[in-house]
């Protein structure tokens, strides 16, 4: 049973140090932007700072870290094995592909009066799902 | 696609690692290789047949061409 969904674990002892090591480095940094967004958020939204460049700055400093790791994840997917390439190519393509998908869905139940915000509250966790749903179809795949 | 690397890598007594090693690659591009689930890109595939001293179409095949050799 336990060697049926090895696919899932992505480790099989078979993935190289290179990607373990870059795919640790985007995680990290997808860390550090959640842990940044969430502090900021409630120094923000709690009106614990005042306008002024301090203010500004911590507001900004998500937005930096978010940009850092999609160059971190950037610089793992080009120096990723190839295979390791496709199946993060193809998972990304799936968590995308809902994200359009259940948007308008969830815009017409919004019109309908149903109280949902889908930006906000589904679409990421949709995406967040349909990523990772993709990543181990990808590796179910191939392995 | 079907091919016989896991032939010419047991020919040269090489574990799955050696042969990712050599070719730059994880192991489990090398385990799903010989499982003909995945089929490589060009430039692994003339990696490959750089490292056995073969012609690509000696390790790679299509399957129709297996099956009626």
């Amino acid at each position: 049973m336990a060697k049926r969904f090895l696919f899932l674990s992505g480790e099989c002892g078979a993935v190289s140090e290179r990607d373990r090591r870059n795919s640790r480095r985007y995680l990290m940094s997808l860390g550090a932007w959640a842990l940044s967004y969430v502090g900021c958020a409630w120094l923000v939204t709690g009106e614990r700072l005042t306008i002024g460049p301090v203010a500004i700055a911590v507001a900004l400093l998500p937005s930096i870290l978010a940009v850092m790791a999609v160059l971190a994840f950037v610089h793992y997917l080009k120096h990723a094995d190839e295979m390791q390439r496709l199946i993060e190519l193809q998972a990304l393509a799936l968590a995308v592909l809902a994200g359009f998908v259940i948007w308008p869905g969830l815009s017409l139940l919004g019109a309908l009066g149903v109280d949902v915000d889908p930006v906000s509250e589904f679409q990421p966790m949709v995406m967040i799902a349909a990523y990772a749903i993709g990543s181990a179809w990808s590796r179910r795949q191939f392995l | 696609m079907r091919n016989r690397l896991k032939v010419l890598r047991a020919e040269r007594d090489w574990t799955q690692e050696d042969l990712a090693r050599r070719l730059d690659v994880s192991r489990q591009t090398v385990i799903a290789l010989e499982k003909g689930k995945y089929d490589p890109s060009l430039p692994l595939a003339f990696r490959i047949a750089r490292l056995f001293d073969q012609a690509i179409e000696d390790i790679f095949f299509p399957d129709e061409l297996r099956e009626n050799p």
